[in-house]
């Protein structure tokens, strides 16, 4: 797989924007819900993806393979998706967030509708909580355990030190943790099926 | 170990990323302390939570509407790339302009070549003379004669050997940097008489003798302006002096003309 990539980056590099597209079906699902994550909203989100996939794009020439692909199409977004929001500094309202959940349960279709409505309002909670969280907080949150990166390759996409890596993101759980402190026994309440561990959501290994 | 360092570590000991001594001391701590025990659950909880937010679907149409996006931005590079890349870069189109004004002011210098060749050595004496005689003369010369006599004077005056040169007295320099010729003064017709001037026997020499220069110079260097000075002691010829002169940034700003050094 990783041959695969390599032989696709090289064509698209060469000017094969077939090769391309083909990149951008692998990964852009995992930068839309980075992005999704980071922003809160579907349409910002997929404005965040064609940027970082058109800034890829021009950029291209300048990827020399020492790190993964994904990794550096990470760091793209995880950049566009920071400068995102500090141009903007959106304050997602608690409707915009239910709206997402919804669309979200649309897609959910397992369980009953009282599971699926308990599933919901988790969701909500938990994205709210992230977006209380300081945005490169936020981003180590969302690296680790929504994308579910190694610590090796969080520090590859921000460009930091292991050693740094672990203060920071520690801190970042603790942010997280006081964050959804208050919704966290209303969820247990309702019963929502809350698993625990990170789980792995992009095809990077 | 204590709780606040037990706690900072909570994140790598969830991650089972702590070696293994430090680990073991985390273990112990826990066993003992309810309070570090209650953050860890907590701790565990909270991360658990995320999983909820399962991966999202993005939107159909993405790739189409990108690749739109990159041949819209490319067509109008590839529609640059049609005008010579070099055109555009700085150095290539700075010594272009460079050659350009270069070939303008050799072509402009030309004509004149003749009376630069012949002025100095018939001009010189004459001028010097008058100074060194009466230097009043020198100043009233502009109010009869408004350009070519004082170009004259000035081209001769640096072109002259030293021992007239250093007769100049300072208003000789003044004269030499006017503002501008005035056309309307017919310049022109005054010029010829300047140029039959007849040579002084003792100096009126093309190529001056350097060694007399350094010792002019050397003797009498408080009364040199520095320009003079400076031709003295290299003894360049006057065809050299004047493209030197006219090169010479000082009369750019004073916008002398061609005509006032040569």
């Amino acid at each position: 797989m990783e041959q695969d990539e390599k032989r696709l980056v090289e064509k698209a590099q060469a000017g094969d924007l077939d090769a391309f597209g083909e990149l951008y079906e692998r990964f852009s699902p995992g930068v839309f819900n980075l992005a999704l994550r980071m922003v809160g909203s579907r349409e910002d989100a997929e404005d965040i993806r064609q940027e970082v996939f058109l800034r890829a794009h021009r950029a291209l020439k300048d990827f020399k393979g020492e790190a993964r692909f994904s990794t550096w199409l990470y760091r793209i977004a995880a950049n566009v998706a920071l400068d995102e929001i500090r141009r903007r500094k959106p304050t997602v309202s608690a409707d915009a967030l239910r709206e997402e959940s919804r669309w979200e349960a649309a897609a959910d279709d397992q369980g009953d509708p009282q599971e699926q409505l308990d599933r919901s309002l988790a969701r909500e909670a938990v994205q709210a909580a992230l977006m209380a969280m300081p945005p490169h907080y936020r981003i180590l949150v969302v690296l680790k355990h929504i994308e579910g990166l190694s610590y090796e390759e969080i520090a590859a996409v921000l460009g930091c030190t292991l050693t740094s890596l672990n203060v920071r993101l520690h801190r970042a759980r603790e942010s997280f943790r006081k964050a959804i402190g208050p919704h966290l026994q209303g969820l247990e309440e309702s019963g929502s099926d809350l698993p625990t561990g990170p789980k792995k959501n992009l095809a990077l290994y | 170990m204590t709780c606040r360092r037990v706690r900072k570590r909570i994140s790598l000991y969830i991650d089972g990323r702590l070696p293994e001594d430090v680990r073991a001391g985390v273990q112990c701590h826990l066993d003992s302390c309810a309070d570090c025990r209650a953050y860890l659950i907590g701790m565990e909880r909270a991360l658990g939570t995320l999983a909820v937010l399962h991966p999202q679907t993005p939107p159909a149409g993405g790739w189409e509407r990108l690749r739109q996006r990159i041949e819209e931005q490319e067509a109008p590079s590839r529609a640059r790339q049609t005008v010579p890349a070099w055109w555009w870069r700085p150095v290539p189109a700075a010594a272009a302009a460079g050659v350009l004004i270069a070939a303008i002011v050799l072509l402009w210098q030309g004509p004149s070549d003749e009376n630069v060749a012949v002025v100095p050595p018939a001009k010189a004496p004459a001028v010097t003379v008058e100074n060194t005689t009466s230097p009043p003369d020198a100043v009233r010369e502009p109010e009869t004669l408004p350009a070519a006599p004082a170009a004259s004077a000035a081209a001769a005056a640096r072109t002259a050997p030293p021992v007239s040169i250093t007769a100049q007295p300072r208003p000789q320099r003044v004269a030499s940097v006017r503002p501008r010729p005035r056309p309307s003064v017919a310049p022109a017709p005054a010029a010829p008489p300047a140029l039959e001037t007849p040579p002084a026997p003792e100096t009126a020499r093309l190529e001056p003798d350097p060694e007399e220069y350094m010792a002019s110079a050397s003797g009498l260097d408080e009364t040199l302006d520095e320009p003079a000075a400076e031709l003295a002691l290299t003894g360049l010829t006057p065809l050299v002096a004047a493209a030197e002169q006219y090169m010479d940034p000082v009369a750019w700003v004073y916008d002398i003309s061609a005509e006032d050094w040569l």
